[in-house]
């Protein structure tokens, strides 16, 4: 069974329209907005078996063909990226902030649209406007609480806003050398087009996108943005930066990516990891340890290992979830286990998806092709292992109190580990079959 | 020519103003200065010499009009200027009147 | 020193940009077979509209299009919701011929807004240019008549207008299988009833944004409600 994915848009769509009628009220709000995400859930599921069965595949709006009109292309990793996160929603709605006001809500649910949107389009236009719903609705929901809020979220937006530019100035420049907007169609104009025009279109569209995905030129937004933000939006922002992420695997698929990408790389893993040994704040450090994660995940682009970059991003997404989701509350051995749990994931603890992840790295070509980076990668995963682990150590207490939160963070890790364990004994029992014959 | 080198002009004087100002409408403005350049860039892309607007009449003949799709997406680009404006001095403002009317980032 | 360290690296900056755009050449046709060419070959056979930039918005691209309305949907809630503490403050009452002369324009300025949106696929124009002049006249009554109250029906005419949209966007769904589809007679060309959808979605986007855009003015003048 199939269901087309703007069913998920256009439902979302019309019950945030429906916030002015149902007079901003929260209850209504919350309610209808859960049983959208939880829609939105489905029709994600039925997306991600037919990318499995068919590969990517594109969706037609309008009835044009996507070089003419706008089309979605979805692949496992773009409709897995908006399956999770309107489950994070869904569990952020039934699990946090019981006295929000509706338009709080409404603005919540846009931010998950706008990044479903970013993961799942395969029109570069359509993107900005994507990342444009989901960065004017992290501002906003982020200024929710006091003036500090207020602060950070214009920090952000501004952020925001020069990455716009810089996005459109790319938009244009490729627009004008090519004549499309379509990535796939893109892919094949731009082949014509002079080395200048490619770089620097690309560099355009990079720059512009590196606010939402945490890389270094626009990410200073980070450690602030994470502090003051929200509980209920702090718990789904890493899910912005995966689709940013998506973003960057389209352009190392059509442009390729030059040498300086690796100089971002290295810049936002050092900084990153420097600056989380050294915060006081658990939130704040989360953000620079997922600054660090950015880096790293972009590391894997580069060496083209794609398996290795999906398995870390998707471990980065749903660790750091887990652990945010967390990142206030009393102190209790249920909340310690959650953290515990959530770090062992992130860090890829052997038989977790980030252990799948980090191994593939490391041997799918990175220390032949770059060993001056691996070691920064090794040093990096081992800065976070100690300022995780210092952190949990801080937050153990005893009396185990299972409660909802806890339960989604438990869940979230526990999908690590079990896709990481799946992956691995498949591969042990390819291995055992090789034996099998050998013998 | 000229229309890229004032598009780009008004995009760099936008971007100083971001970067070097501390007066958070001053930020706003360039925000507004960004966008204003962008869409300048935009339309002369689509230009083409000759061109007329691409609106088709009755008796006319369909030749000679300048490329519709850059000036339909600084449709766009120009309401999500609007929209992150207001948010941007709603912002501005709820930042700056816990200290007393100063309106400074620092 | 600052200053002057700041402007050489933008100005860089920016003649590095200048330069691949410098050399695509500025007034050549750089328009591609199956984007901006076919639009223009096939625009009245598609979707029937004479103003192809209104055929582009919201045919070609009117996924684009209803981002863009839910771009304005959240600013106007993030504004509300962030100005909700601000109150009316003390102001001057306005003159006579300020507060008469809104009122004697505010149905003329709304009859040339319904105008802009209602002719946006014959003549320039369209939904969010009418959208504004609406709002101007909103933002107008809210400036200078004094305890003009916004009309209740707002609330429900900013739900339908939107729902209008999404609706034809399901709609196109269900009948042909491609959401935002062409699923009304396209009708004569240059006629006032034709070009099928977008007439409907160009009002219902005149009247969300004219609304929405009124209410950020309001949100700063007089503070949003509690919700």
């Amino acid at each position: 069974m199939f269901i087309d994915p703007m069913w998920a848009f256009g439902i979302t769509l019309a019950v945030a329209f429906f916030a002015s009628a149902a007079k901003y009220d929260a209850k209504v709000m919350r309610a209808l907005l859960s049983l959208t995400a939880l829609f939105n859930v489905l029709v994600f599921a039925t997306n991600l078996s037919r990318a499995y069965y068919e590969g990517t595949f594109t969706v037609t709006i309008g009835g044009f063909a996507p070089p003419t009109g706008i089309g979605l292309q979805v692949s496992m990793l773009g409709a897995l990226i908006a399956l999770l996160t309107n489950a994070a929603l869904l569990a952020v709605l039934l699990t946090l902030g019981k006295n929000r006001t509706g338009r709080f809500y409404t603005l919540l649910a846009i931010y998950v649209l706008g990044v479903s949107g970013m993961s799942l389009t395969g029109d570069y236009f359509n993107f900005f406007v994507m990342m444009e719903l989901a960065a004017l609705s992290t501002a906003a929901v982020m200024a929710a609480e006091g003036t500090r809020g207020a602060k950070a979220a214009f920090k952000y937006l501004m952020y925001a806003e020069i990455g716009a530019a810089f996005y459109l100035v790319g938009v244009a420049v490729l627009y004008a050398a090519a004549g499309t907007l379509n990535f796939a169609h893109l892919a094949k104009e731009v082949g014509q087009a002079s080395t200048t025009v490619k770089a620097m279109g690309m560099l355009a569209l990079f720059v512009g996108m590196s606010a939402e995905a945490e890389l270094l030129p626009l990410a200073l937004w980070v450690p602030e943005g994470y502090k003051e933000a929200p509980a209920e939006l702090l718990a789904l922002l890493p899910f912005g930066f995966a689709a940013g992420m998506t973003l960057i695997a389209r352009l190392a698929a059509i442009f390729g990516l030059q040498s300086w990408v690796s100089v971002v790389a290295w810049a936002t893993i050092l900084y990153g990891a420097v600056a989380a040994w050294q915060s006081k704040n658990f939130r704040e450090s989360i953000g620079y340890l997922s600054m660090a994660e950015a880096g790293i995940v972009l590391v894997a682009l580069l060496v083209g290992a794609n398996a290795a970059f999906a398995a870390i991003l998707l471990t980065a997404v749903l660790g750091e979830f887990a652990m945010l989701i967390l990142a206030d509350g009393g102190v209790h051995a249920g909340r310690t286990a959650g953290l515990l749990l959530g770090m062992l994931a992130l860090v890829g603890f052997p038989l977790s998806l980030g252990f799948v992840g980090e191994v593939g790295l490391l041997f799918g070509g990175l220390w032949l092709k770059m060993p001056a980076t691996t070691v920064v990668v090794l040093v990096a995963i081992l800065v976070k292992a100690v300022v995780l682990a210092r952190w949990v150590s801080s937050f153990a207490g005893a009396g185990f109190v299972c409660d909802k939160r806890v339960a989604a963070s438990l869940v979230s890790s526990l999908v690590l580990f079990i896709a990481g364990s799946v992956i691995m004994v498949q591969g042990l029992y390819d291995m055992l079959a090789v034996l099998g014959k050998v013998m | 020519m000229i229309y890229y080198v004032f598009a780009f002009t008004l995009i760099g004087l936008g971007l100083f103003a971001i970067m070097f100002k501390k007066n958070l409408f001053k930020i706003v403005i360039g925000i507004e200065l960004m966008t204003a350049g962008v869409n300048l860039l935009f339309i002369a892309v689509g230009f083409v010499v000759g061109g007329t607007a691409p609106i088709f009449e009755e008796s006319a003949k369909f030749s000679g009009f300048v490329d519709p799709v850059p000036q339909a997406l600084i449709l766009t680009s120009i309401v999500i200027g609007a929209a992150s404006v207001g948010l941007a001095s709603a912002l501005a403002l709820r930042a700056g009147s816990a200290k007393g009317g100063d309106l400074d980032v620092h | 020193m600052k200053y002057a360290v700041g402007f050489f690296v933008v100005a860089v900056l920016v003649t590095l940009f200048l330069l691949p755009i410098a050399e695509l050449g500025f007034g050549t046709d750089k328009m591609n077979d199956l984007v901006a060419k076919y639009y223009i070959s096939n625009g009245l056979a598609d979707h029937g509209a004479a103003n192809q930039v209104t055929g582009v918005v919201v045919s070609y691209r009117g996924f684009d299009t209803l981002g863009e309305v839910t771009v304005l949907l959240l600013a106007s809630l993030g504004v509300g919701m962030l100005l909700a503490q601000r109150y009316d403050t003390e102001r001057p009452r306005p003159g006579f011929v300020t507060e008469y002369g809104a009122r004697f324009l505010a149905p003329y300025l709304l009859v040339f807004g319904a105008y802009i949106f209602i002719h946006g696929h014959l003549t320039p124009g369209g939904g969010f240019q009418g959208g504004a002049v609406v709002a101007t006249t909103l933002a107008l009554l809210y400036l200078v008549v004094m305890g003009f109250q916004r009309p209740r029906a707002l609330y429900w005419i900013e739900t339908l207008s939107g729902w209008v949209f999404a609706g034809l966007g399901i709609a196109g769904l269900i009948v042909s299988g491609s959401f935002l589809s062409q699923i009304m007679p396209l009708g004569q060309p240059y006629r006032l009833l034709s070009a099928g959808i977008i007439v409907p979605i160009y009002v219902a986007i005149g009247l969300k944004v004219g609304i929405e855009l009124s209410d950020i003015v309001k949100y700063f003048y007089k503070g949003g409600d509690q919700a």
